[in-house]
């Protein structure tokens, strides 16, 4: 009988704390689902019924979409958006896994220094680093006065440079983490039975890094297509998607318009977060309990290739970080960035000068200039980011 | 029932012969002036228990780990410091380590590829091979479709497809379970046997590596404790470590006597198996094993013990029982008994039962101090 009473004392206890826990849960995921609604679904549903009602507010079903799609200066900026994704997706992954594998699979020296200097682009917008670059390679850059070499920032290689400059973070912590997860046996197998280093990289490493590399491929993806900074301040004419939408509804004010591009801006970003969604599911059954965690090999040539690599890579993202913090601390001292003459239009009237760039910089505190749908993809993509290291 | 161990041919020279083999791993020491010999076509297994340095040693011979010092012979030729790829063997991993991307088959040729064989020379020895280890029908099958078992034998053809002239074995039945575990065993040791390769196995279990070897390298420490044949191993365990290792001991703490081959168990005289000799009042150990204890009508007269039944184990093909024994300075002694000796003893736990200790099978370990 006193086995009994004590059997049940802690059961009783237990189931308490079971309930408490339970209302805990409850009261969390519902403080979570309001703020999701009110800061993403909400806003997103919102675009979603602009996007179906003329300028006048009256329903009109498709018929944006088919405007949208018939207007050739518009549906343009599809192809245009495609475009600059896929390079700078290509680009910036590959970059970065070189990079990644210099940090993990070598033994070269600064690995820590490396790693964290690679980390600097985040702490910017990309639009400050897009201004940054056109301060270096712009018409009226530093770089384009002392050497009288314009290397015609503005455009696609713009985009594209100022893309890959702010996603290398993002592809490299996803490859970090995908190349620290390798398994020394597969190694040891793969050199037991005489595999040459171009085959052990392409039966070993590479499928171990599959799905890292694919993750790392739509981030960026996501990220570059949704981007709207970079494609503003340095993409002169090349018009793409965000800055299609900004253009409707801020120089146009056509807010239909504006949204309907926002709808259809979200399909690829959405296909991209859900396969990377997937693939990281699959990531986890790869990675076997037993794994041994891999020694870097001392290869003294892999050591001095990837610490000269890594070296350039290192030494770009600080000279761009230079020239954004002297901006940041003495703005008028620096020549004022040449900009083409439409986007200058375009952007004059609400920045001039070098002052974007401090009013960027603490645009985390301040009220954003823009409609919260236009900026809300991008800050829903970084937040879905995978935390690495 | 000792198993011959194949002569090393005066032609041939041994397989795998390690020099003074040292490792170490910072301040840890894996591995001490490892030195021996593996003839060719012989199955040797490194026994001990884990942590003493097996797979250190087995890794130094595959070149996936270098000796601080020492050299490592193959066939004759050093191959101290080459790499992995020029020493010609095939291994095995503990947990299979197979390439999870490639199929059965493409795991098989892995190694038959790096050496750029032909294609169609490739296809046919992964057939051959797949065929050996009974898996033809699971080519086309990924590692994560194919069982432990099927796993581990899919690893087995892929070290052997080179066609290597050493097959290295770490612990390769250790993650199966106990039914897979004894059929393996068999057909791994026919395989061995019909390809006369030199296999090297490591493992912690005595069964295995007492059922498998021809000879047996039992490890303490990183150091070698003793090398010899099963049987030799079993009865004539040179150190107190391979007694209780290999096989069950009873052992008890003794000091040696004036007389030349006696020894003293608190007030008990116990006569030993001759050895060399020692000075009087040595700490030992005495060593004797369950089976060897003689029970009931003791024909001996020497080392007669009289003790009483406190606990009867049934073990299947034989019956422990334990002892303990009227005089306090003695301990627990556990008797192995056959079945029929069992019942024909009529031996019931409380019952008074004299015991020997037949001083042949009495054995003496220094004990270290
Ligand atoms: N890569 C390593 N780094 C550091 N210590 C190691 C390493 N490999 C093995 N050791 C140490 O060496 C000793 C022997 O290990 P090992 O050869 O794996 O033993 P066994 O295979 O007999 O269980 C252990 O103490 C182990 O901790
Ligand atoms: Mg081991």
């Amino acid at each position: 009988m006193l086995a009994a009473a004590g059997a049940t004392m802690p059961d009783r206890t237990a189931r308490r704390r079971l309930d408490v826990e339970r209302v805990v849960r409850l009261v969390l995921i519902a403080l979570f689902g309001a703020l999701l609604y009110l800061f993403v679904l909400y806003p997103m549903l919102q675009v979603l019924w602009r996007s179906v009602l003329d300028g006048d507010g009256r329903f009109v079903g498709l018929a944006n979409y088919l405007r949208y799609f018939r207007t050739p200066a518009i549906a343009a900026s599809i192809t245009n958006s495609l475009w600059v994704s896929t390079v700078a997706m290509v680009l910036t992954v590959l970059l970065a896994f070189i990079y990644a594998y210099g940090l993990t699979r070598t033994r070269m020296p600064g690995r820590g220094f490396f790693r964290v200097v690679a980390m600097l682009p985040l702490f910017a917008p990309s639009l400050v680093q897009a201004i940054a670059l056109v301060y270096v390679f712009g018409n009226n850059g530093i770089l384009t006065r002392q050497t009288g070499i314009n290397v015609g920032i503005y455009g696609v290689r713009g985009i594209v440079l100022a893309e890959v400059f702010s996603c290398f973070p993002h592809a490299l912590l996803i490859l970090v983490a995908a190349l620290s997860a390798a398994d020394a046996r597969l190694y040891d197998a793969a050199a037991a039975l005489g595999a040459s280093r171009t085959k052990t990289f392409l039966t070993v490493t590479l499928p171990g890094v599959k799905y890292g590399l694919m993750s790392a491929c739509f981030v960026v993806f996501t990220l570059v297509i949704t981007d709207f900074g970079a494609p503003k301040v340095i993409g002169g004419k090349y018009s793409v998607m965000a800055t299609e939408i900004y253009n409707q509804v801020i120089g146009q004010q056509n807010f239909t318009m504006g949204a309907t591009v926002s709808v259809v801006l979200l399909v690829p970003a959405v296909v991209a977060f859900l396969v990377d969604w997937i693939v990281q599911r699959r990531q986890y059954a790869l990675v076997s309990a037993s794994a041994r965690p891999l020694r870097p090999g001392d290869g003294a040539l892999g050591r001095r290739l990837s610490l000269g690599y890594c070296a350039v890579v290192a030494a770009f993202i600080v000279g761009i970080d230079l020239v954004i913090l002297t901006a940041w601390r003495s703005p008028r001292s620096l020549p004022s960035p040449g900009r083409s003459s439409r986007s200058r239009a375009r952007i004059s009237s609400r920045r001039p000068g070098p002052r974007p760039v401090r009013r960027s910089t603490c645009s985390r505190s301040c009220p954003s200039p823009f409609p919260a749908w236009c900026s809300g993809s991008r800050t829903s993509s970084r937040s879905t980011r995978p935390a690495a290291c | 029932m000792a198993e011959t161990v194949p002569e090393v041919a005066g032609a041939r020279p041994p397989a795998v012969a390690l020099e003074g083999v040292t490792k170490t791993f910072g301040q840890v020491v894996a591995l001490r002036g490892v030195s021996l010999t593996v003839a060719d076509g012989e199955f040797v297994c490194f026994l001990g228990p884990s942590g003493c340095g097996k797979t250190t040693l087995l890794r130094i011979i595959a070149g996936l780990e270098r000796q601080n010092a020492g050299a490592v012979r193959m066939l004759g030729r050093d191959v101290s410091s080459l790499p992995p790829s020029q020493r010609n063997y095939g291994i095995v991993f503990q947990s299979y380590a197979l390439f999870p991307n490639l199929t059965a088959a493409r795991n098989v040729a892995y190694g038959l590829e790096a050496r750029r064989a032909a294609r169609r020379d490739v296809s046919h020895r992964v057939d051959e091979l797949l065929e050996l280890v009974g898996l033809r029908t699971h080519r086309d099958r990924y590692p994560a479709q194919l069982s432990g078992g099927e796993q581990q034998r899919v690893a087995l053809a892929r070290a052997l497809a080179p066609s290597p002239s050493l097959l290295l074995l770490d612990e390769p039945l250790s993650a199966l379970d106990a039914r897979v575990r004894h059929g393996l065993r068999t057909e791994i040791k026919q395989l061995q046997r019909r390809l006369g390769i030199a296999t090297i196995m490591v493992t912690h279990d005595q069964e295995e590596a007492l059922t498998m070897a021809d000879r047996i390298v039992v490890m303490n420490h990183g150091v070698v404790e003793q090398i010899g044949a099963p049987a030799e191993i079993y009865t004539e365990p040179t150190s107190l470590f391979v007694a209780r290792f290999v096989g069950q001991m009873n052992v008890l703490a003794a000091t040696t006597e004036s007389r030349p081959g006696w020894a003293r168990v608190g007030a008990v005289a116990l006569r030993c198996r001759p050895t060399i000799s020692r000075a009087a009042g040595m700490p030992v150990t005495l060593g004797i094993r369950p089976e060897e204890i003689e029970i009931g009508s003791v024909r001996n007269v020497e080392n007669r013990i009289v003790g009483r039944v406190s606990s009867v184990q049934f073990l299947g093909a034989f019956t422990r029982v334990a002892v303990t024994a009227a005089d306090a300075s003695l301990p627990l002694l556990q008797c192995d008994l056959s079945v029929s000796a069992f019942a024909d003893a009529g031996i019931k736990e409380g019952m008074e039962l004299p015991l020997a200790l037949p001083p042949d099978r009495v054995r003496v370990f220094d004990r270290p101090t």
